[in-house]
Parts: C-alpha cells; sequence; structure tokens
C-alpha cells in the first residue's frame, strides 16, 4: 500500500495491465506484427538483389500459382508475385488506414458528443438530431461518394500529375478521411451520455463551486473520465475500419499496390 | 403517446434525409451518362438531359422527385434505361428481404445458445471456444467466407448449388455468408449482457430465495441480458433487410443492394436517392419498434 502511494494512476494502470497475462499476450502479439510489416520491407530494401527480385511485392516471375515452399512462405499468384510480401504490403496499408481512420473518429466523435452533452439544451438536441439524420443514410452511399468525389478532384489535382507517389498517399488519405467520416456517429453518441452523467457528478459539481472555467472543467475532469470508454470504443472501431477498407476494395474503390507504386 | 409523436416526427426527418442524398449525389462530379458513348451531337446530349430534368436546377429537381414520390412514384432509373424504380424494388427488395430474414433467424438461432454458453461456462473451454468462434465470424470479411463455403459445399461435396436463387437450397450458403459476422456479433453482445446481469442485485435475490440455477438463468438473467441484443437487432434487420453487395454479387442473387452499390458508383441520381429513403424508412421504423418491444420486456423502462 504505502508503495502504491507514490505512483501516478497511469503507473498503477502500467501495473495492472502487467500482471494481466493474456493483454500482456496481446501486447507482444502486437508488437510482434508491426515489426513484421514494418521490417520486412526494410530488409528486402537492404538485401536487393536476388533477394528483392524474389520477394517483391510487384515483382513477376514465371512460377504462377507455386505453392507455399521455403522460398515463397504463402506461394504465388497469378503473376508468379510472391503472396507473403503481398500480404504484408497490404497489411500496411489496412494498418495505417484503420488506425489513421479510427483516430479521426475518435476526434470528431470525442468533441462532438462533449460539447453535445456538455452544452445541452438546444445546442445538444440539434447536434444529436445531425447525428440521427446521419446515421439514417447508408453509409455505403456516403462513403462511395465521399471516395470518389475527392478521387475525382485528386486526379485532375496538379500534386497528383507531378508524383504519382504524392497521388498515392493522397489517396491513403482520402481513405481514412472517408472512412473516419462514417465511422464517429456510435462514438458521439456514447461520449455524450457518458457526459450526460459526469456533468452532474459531484466533483464536477465541486470545481464548478471553486470557480474553474468550463474549458478547465472540460479538459481536467470530463475528458480524463471518459477516456477509459472512448478507446475500447475505439479498440472496436479500428478493425471495423479496416473490414470496411476491405469491403471497398472488393468494390475497387480501395487502394492497391499499383496505385501506390503509380499507374494512374 | 411518445410512440405517435416519434412517428410524426419521422416525416420531417425523412424529408431531410432524402434532400441530404439527393445534394450529395448531385455534388458529386460527373454524371449519369458519363461513361456512355460519347453522344454524336451536343444537342442529342442536351436532348437525353432535358428528357430526365437535368437540365433544371437541383431544388427544382427536388421537387419534381418529392411531387411524383406523393404519388406513390420512385421515378425513373437514369442507367437501367426504361426501368421505373418501383420495378427495381419490386423486383429486388423481397430477394432481399427473404434472404436477410434468413440471415437474420441464423443469426439470433446460432448467437444467441452461442453466446449463452459462453457466459455460463465462463473460463470454461466453452467460454473460449464459443468467444473465439464469435471473434472468427466478425473478422472474415464475407466475401473470404463465401467462396470457402461453395468450395466445400458446392464443388467438393455438391450437396448444394454453387449460386443463383430459385429453390430453398440455392438459400443455404447465401443466408450463412450473410448470417455469420452477426451470429458473432449477437453472440459477444449477448456475452456481455449475461455476465452483467448476473451480477445484478435481482439475480443475487433469486438466488438467495432458494431458485435453481436454471431457472435463475433462463428466466431472469437472460430476460434482462436479451436487451442489449434487441437493441441491436434494429439497426441490424435495417441493414440486413436492405441487402449486402458482397453477397448478393458472388451468388448472383437479383437483390436491392447490388442495386445501391452500382448506382451509387454510376451516381444514378433517383436511384441512390430512392434506396436510401427506403433504408431510413426501415431503419427509422425498426428502432421505433425496439424502442416498443423495450417497454414490453423490461417494466422498468418509460418513455414520455
Amino acid at each position: 500500500m504505502s508503495e502504491l502511494q507514490h505512483l501516478s494512476p497511469g503507473q498503477r494502470a502500467w501495473r495492472r495491465f502487467q500482471k494481466n497475462r493474456p493483454a500482456m499476450l496481446s501486447a507482444w502479439y502486437l508488437v510482434l506484427l508491426l515489426a513484421v510489416i514494418v521490417g520486412w520491407p526494410l530488409l528486402l530494401k537492404i538485401c536487393g538483389g536476388d533477394f528483392a527480385r524474389m520477394h517483391g511485392p510487384d515483382e513477376l516471375s514465371d512460377a504462377q500459382f507455386a505453392p507455399p515452399s521455403f522460398q515463397h512462405w504463402f506461394g504465388t499468384d497469378l503473376h508468379g508475385r510472391d503472396l507473403f510480401s503481398r500480404v504484408i504490403s497490404g497489411a500496411q496499408i489496412s494498418l495505417i488506414v484503420g488506425i489513421f481512420g479510427a483516430a479521426v473518429s475518435l476526434v470528431i466523435g470525442v468533441s462532438w458528443g462533449a460539447i453535445a452533452g456538455y452544452a445541452g439544451g438546444r445546442l445538444d438536441a440539434t447536434l444529436m438530431r445531425i447525428v440521427d439524420i446521419l446515421y439514417s443514410l447508408p453509409t455505403i452511399v456516403f462513403v462511395i461518394v465521399i471516395v470518389t468525389t475527392f478521387g475525382e478532384m485528386l486526379k485532375q489535382s496538379e500534386i497528383v500529375r507531378h508524383s504519382a507517389a504524392a497521388g498515392g498517399v493522397l489517396r491513403i488519405a482520402l481513405l481514412f478521411v472517408g472512412l473516419g467520416a462514417v465511422s464517429w456517429l456510435t462514438m458521439a453518441r456514447i461520449i455524450r451520455g457518458q457526459v450526460l452523467s459526469l456533468r452532474s457528478r459531484a466533483f464536477v459539481e465541486a470545481s464548478r463551486t471553486l470557480g474553474a472555467g468550463t474549458p478547465r472543467i472540460l479538459l481536467r475532469h470530463i475528458i480524463p473520465n471518459i477516456f477509459g470508454v472512448a478507446i475500447t470504443y475505439t479498440a472496436l472501431t479500428l478493425p471495423a475500419i479496416i473490414l470496411y477498407e476491405s469491403f471497398l476494395s472488393f468494390l475497387a474503390l480501395g487502394c492497391s499496390p499499383r496505385w501506390q507504386a503509380g499507374a494512374r | 403517446m411518445y410512440f405517435i409523436r416519434r412517428i410524426l416526427f419521422a416525416i420531417p426527418l425523412l424529408l431531410v434525409i432524402s434532400a441530404l442524398a439527393f445534394t450529395l449525389v448531385h455534388l458529386a462530379p460527373g454524371g449519369p451518362f458519363d461513361s456512355e458513348r460519347k453522344p454524336a451531337s451536343p444537342i442529342v446530349e442536351q436532348n437525353i438531359k432535358a428528357k430526365y430534368h437535368l437540365d433544371e436546377p437541383v431544388w427544382k429537381q427536388y421537387g419534381r422527385y418529392l411531387g411524383d414520390l406523393l404519388h406513390g412514384d420512385f421515378g425513373a432509373s437514369l442507367k437501367y434505361q426504361n426501368h421505373s424504380i418501383n420495378d427495381i424494388i419490386a423486383q429486388g427488395l423481397p430477394v432481399s428481404m427473404l434472404l436477410g430474414g434468413l440471415a437474420f433467424c441464423i443469426a439470433i438461432g446460432v448467437g444467441i445458445p452461442l453466446g449463452f454458453l459462453a457466459a455460463v461456462r465462463r473460463g470454461g473451454w466453452q467460454d473460449y471456444g464459443g468467444s473465439f468462434a464469435a471473434l472468427l465470424a466478425v473478422c472474415v470479411p464475407s466475401f473470404v467466407i463465401a467462396p470457402f463455403l461453395i468450395l466445400i459445399f458446392a464443388m467438393k461435396l455438391k450437396w448444394l448449388p454453387v449460386g443463383l436463387w430459385i429453390t430453398p437450397w440455392h438459400m443455404v450458403l447465401p443466408s450463412i455468408t450473410l448470417g455469420a459476422y452477426f451470429i458473432g456479433k449477437v453472440a459477444r453482445i449477448l456475452r456481455e449482457g449475461m455476465l452483467e446481469a448476473a451480477q445484478s442485485e435481482f439475480v443475487t435475490a433469486a438466488r438467495a430465495k432458494g431458485l435453481g440455477e436454471t431457472a435463475l438463468l433462463l428466466k431472469h438473467a437472460l430476460r434482462i441480458a436479451l436487451l442489449p441484443v434487441v437493441s441491436y437487432s434494429g439497426p441490424m434487420l435495417a441493414d440486413l433487410l436492405t441487402g449486402s453487395f458482397v453477397v448478393e454479387n458472388i451468388f448472383q442473387i437479383p437483390g436491392i443492394g447490388v442495386f445501391l452499390v452500382n448506382s451509387s458508383l454510376n451516381l444514378d441520381y433517383t436511384v441512390v436517392v430512392s434506396l436510401s429513403l427506403l433504408y431510413a424508412i426501415l431503419l427509422i421504423g425498426l428502432n421505433l419498434a425496439v424502442d416498443f418491444a423495450y417497454t414490453l420486456m423490461d417494466p422498468r423502462v418509460k418513455y414520455e
């Protein structure tokens, strides 16, 4: 007990996390996965030469549909490309889109929900009606229109004409803006509910009586308390966004390595 | 009274949704006729546009659309020529609704026992096995499940047809594919609900009174644990009934989901708006039904 008193809440949480075996196992698994995803392309670049020619995600060869072997761990595809490399390069895009999409939804959702819940009254009603309306629109229509609209603008923009690589990056950015834009709705609802119940709690009242302004109450008392819920829901949003991105790729609206490589 | 007010409130909501969908598709660059062969002359193009009133300002087109809607006419499709949207809906919606309804039954019929078992045997192999199966069902996209099922049950075992929508046998694989994701979702939600209900005071009270464990779980805990599943099933059913692009595409099913995606891609303005409206009507109606069911299932819930 005496030892615990010196620890901040963050440190205590970290201790608790370390004691939880499944949590630590998952954490190590994620770190390993991340290492492979980031490390594999680096390895290809460092080794270069024959190794890169054999395993590069866009390198064609005569070995069509080869079964998994020592050289090609996952086998090869129609064009004789190494499937392991292709899975890794796909995972990169999925991960980037997932993380940034979830971040977009976190930022919009938390601020929207917190403002609605804290302000209350007419502003609350307006903000939540907007959420209701967007909810009732089929997500797929929204995403397709956003992605095609901005995609068309991208194609005509100067930057993409000059540099194909910038086009690839912008295309991914477009994906996570589009996916983030449709996935913040549930987050906003959850956060609003939380803020609504926190607003009238004793410690918030106490802080207000002591003369704290709205920004201080929001930052010091409300946001830290909804952090847990927000993180939990973000963890659920991330895989949902990755799944959605795969669905967009199925519609040929996603992001292919070829796009990155610069074919227009 | 509360529900009558909600129904009345749905009307302006639907108006706003249709207006939003209308502006959204019109804001997108290009038009429904862009992918056609270049017309012989600007005059031909002008005539095509005039035929569908695309040369008028957007607000006027919207007014015309609403006027037709009042007469029960969704208008004509711009892309599927000589097909009215009423035809498309009349042909596609029953198919999609049947498919979605079957998938819903599978999701509920498998998901609830799975979640129940996992919660009751918490920490046992049933829990880990069930939770793993649920996680798998949620994570694997349907365009991976479908080829797998086809490969096993249609190609190798030859028990079921590969695709199309003719006899009840044709409905088995698509319904399973569509339902799989929701099986996982329902199972997880129910498991959480059961674990929470098992800790609540009324369960402890019932146990203290000497109620058997089976009756306790089935009669008291399950009843409360079902509430989150019920509230999830509203949006879930709306999603399922309006069709799924992937499943309809892979199994070659003439449903409405393919139309929704294709017409959004083609900017078939009227079809997108009509199908969005259909989805919104279903969603609002089902959410209303869910809230109504809540009042029946949980006497503590009251609306005013």
